[in-house]
């Protein structure tokens, strides 16, 4: 019995003894800045998340940061955990928020000295310390729209048909695909007001199958050119109009020689370059907490791009998205946003 | 005519690895095996399939492999619920969580990506033009130029019905699900037909991944089996085991998950998501009501 008391007594002394040093403040040998991405999905989508990741790591070889990457992996009960050690350990936050901007919010509040920088969408907390990132996705998409109508109605190149109809593959309804959605839509109709614009959505963002089949439909409606918003799932597409022989559009990296003369372009958000951009205003010390950044075709943060897509594409087409792209930037043509009903 | 061309052959694709995996789920339901590791032992040897197709640049070698890989998740199932008597149903469930986990790593490690692994080099299962037929015009792009995991399937639809019911193995398969102690005093050991179910599911369902990851789309996604695994456990228990049933049930999934696209030209996305689920129930109402109605009768 009084074994049972000693061991007792020492078992308690011993983890007040571990916590306690394991929980004692860190020395900090060198004033090494830390940053850390959070991702509400998880890398590997050769895409949008992958491209915030090589910023990040330009970062740490330019800057000397220290870097970590928090992955969610799309579950809900991994944001406010992560949010808590991504806070509890680095200076500078940059965190993809989507389906947690609440939680976002309240720890921004609690943690008012930490930089947030929150991407691709608009967050604002109550002490205004958290600075967004906004892509104008609308844009390059409505370059992407002005590639896709061109392709269909030029019938000199291989394999397309007189239908005036293109073709767009979704993740989900959300608000930053509908974007990309309206704006393709509105590029399309910018060259011929004639176009039709088939819509497919998964309700998943990982089923590359599924996205196959949903192309493989858009192609038998008609459609030559098919456009993907799908992240991962979007592979499906790019492979689909391989097998056919049509085309597909790139989302968020260039991805035209995943599929070699079938992925005519892509439409890219640089999500690496709006970090790295960021960050220099850190370094230089002109960040200012709070505010809104709005980074267009303009900085080159989004953008289409054809290199890599075996110079299938007439010159004709580059060279309208050439002039479109110069008109945009110089506010000669206006850009719908969309806004969310 | 195209648009419907593409759905028959939507529909096929999309019951091609569901069948593959309900047939081998068939097998343990008539051992009397909870066997619900078809979901990882698809995934398994989706990524096998891979492995072996891209360093062996050849798809019988990767088939082979994914047949394997399969099979590896199928002695892990063996081992823990023949030998230690392990129960099955958390066997499986801590088998299917092994899978994706396995996956996921080996996909970093071996091929450092992350997520998706696609690369030229995986040579894709063929599709197999039949001379004559192909020619047909509608039915020619129907029953021609399928890939050749999906002759399997049919091939493997017929077999298993034979070998279930008119083998010998087939009938002590039945009796170690139905009476197991009987079999085991009639000299024929219970354990060795299920561990011969078990491995025949692994086969099977090592042709299911690798379809999914050499047949319809040439890559790997982690995760990629997306509850088709699943969905093939429901199909079996539907129909009591029937394969026949089971090829009907497959496609009807297939067809419900291709259709649920297809109505997005005039329905919300949101609702047609729901259809491939409102199908199962309605087919699980209707077999309920006619085993109501066949009980009533008895």
């Amino acid at each position: 019995m009084k074994n049972r008391k000693l061991l007792f007594l020492i078992s308690i002394v011993l983890i007040v003894v571990i916590s306690a040093s394991a929980f004692s403040p860190v020395h900090k040998a060198d004033a090494k800045k830390r940053a850390v991405y959070l991702i509400n999905g998880s890398l590997g989508d050769n895409a949008f998340y992958d491209s915030g990741q090589a910023g990040m790591e330009y970062l740490r070889d330019q800057y000397g940061l220290d870097i970590r990457t928090i992955e969610c992996g799309f579950d809900a009960g991994q944001y406010e955990p992560s949010l808590e050690a991504a806070a509890g350990y680095a200076d500078i936050i940059f965190v993809i928020s989507y389906g947690f901007e609440d939680q976002l919010k309240e720890i921004a509040d609690r943690f008012p000295e930490k930089i947030f920088v929150n991407l691709d969408t608009i967050v604002e907390n109550s002490q205004k310390t958290i600075t967004s990132v906004d892509f104008i996705e609308e844009e390059s998409a409505f370059l992407a729209g002005v590639v896709a109508a061109m392709v269909t109605t030029d019938t000199t190149i291989p394999n397309i048909n007189a239908d005036k109809l293109i073709g767009v593959v979704g993740g989900d309804v959300d608000p930053v695909v509908d974007a990309f959605l309206f704006a393709y839509e509105n590029g399309a109709h910018y060259i011929d007001p004639e176009i039709k614009v088939e819509r497919k959505y998964l309700g998943d963002w990982e089923d590359t199958a599924k996205a196959k089949q949903a192309t493989l439909q858009l192609y038998d409606l008609g459609a030559d050119i098919v456009f993907q918003v799908a992240a991962a799932a979007g592979m499906g597409v790019l492979q689909a109009s391989g097998d056919r022989g049509l085309y597909s559009i790139g989302v968020d990296t260039n991805q035209n020689n995943i599929i070699p003369g079938h992925v005519a372009a892509s439409d890219i958000k640089d999500v690496g370059m709006a970090i790295i951009n960021v960050y220099k205003t850190i370094d230089e010390k002109t960040y200012v907490p709070g505010t809104i950044l709005s980074y267009g075709l303009a900085t080159k943060a989004v953008d289409v791009v054809f290199e890599g897509n075996s110079d299938i594409l007439p010159k004709a087409i580059i060279d309208k998205v050439d002039s479109l792209r110069s008109d945009i930037i110089s506010g000669a043509l206006k850009i719908d946003i969309y806004q969310a009903e | 005519m195209n648009i419907m061309i593409g759905l028959i052959n939507g529909m096929i694709a999309a019951a091609t690895p569901i069948l593959l995996a309900a047939l081998g789920g068939t097998l343990t339901y008539y051992a009397g095996i909870f066997n619900i590791a078809m979901e990882g032992m698809m995934l398994s040897g989706a990524f096998f399939a891979v492995l072996g197709s891209y360093f062996f640049h050849s798809w019988i070698v990767g088939i082979l492999f994914g047949v394997l890989g399969a099979i590896l998740i199928a002695l892990i199932f063996i081992f823990f619920s023949i030998f230690l008597k392990v129960d099955e149903f958390v066997t499986g469930v801590g088998l299917n969580l092994f899978a994706v986990g396995l996956t996921t790593y080996l996909l970093r490690q071996i091929f450092n990506v992350k997520g998706a692994f696609t690369d030229p080099g995986i040579v894709p299962i063929p599709k197999i033009q039949i001379p004559m037929i192909q020619n047909i015009p509608v039915l020619g792009k129907i029953l021609s130029g399928q890939n050749l995991i999906v002759y399997i399937a049919l091939i493997a639809v017929i077999f298993i019905t034979w070998l279930v019911f008119k083998t010998r193995f087939g009938l002590r398969l039945r009796a170690a699900g139905y009476n197991s102690t009987c079999l085991d005093t009639s000299g024929v050991s219970s354990n060795l037909i299920r561990f011969h179910s078990l491995m025949l599911c692994g086969i099977l369902c090592g042709f299911a991944g690798s379809f999914l990851s050499l047949g319809y789309v040439t890559l790997f996604t982690e995760n990629m089996s997306a509850g088709r695994g699943w969905i093939s456990l429901a199909a079996v228990i539907l129909v009591s085991g029937n394969p026949l049933g089971i090829a009907l049930v497959s496609l009807l999934f297939g067809f419900a998950d291709g259709l649920g696209l297809f109505l997005q030209q005039s329905l919300p996305s949101q609702f047609t998501s729901m259809v491939p689920y409102v199908a199962t129930l309605i087919a699980l109402f209707i077999y309920s009501i006619r085993k109501k109605k066949k009980e009533a009768l008895i």
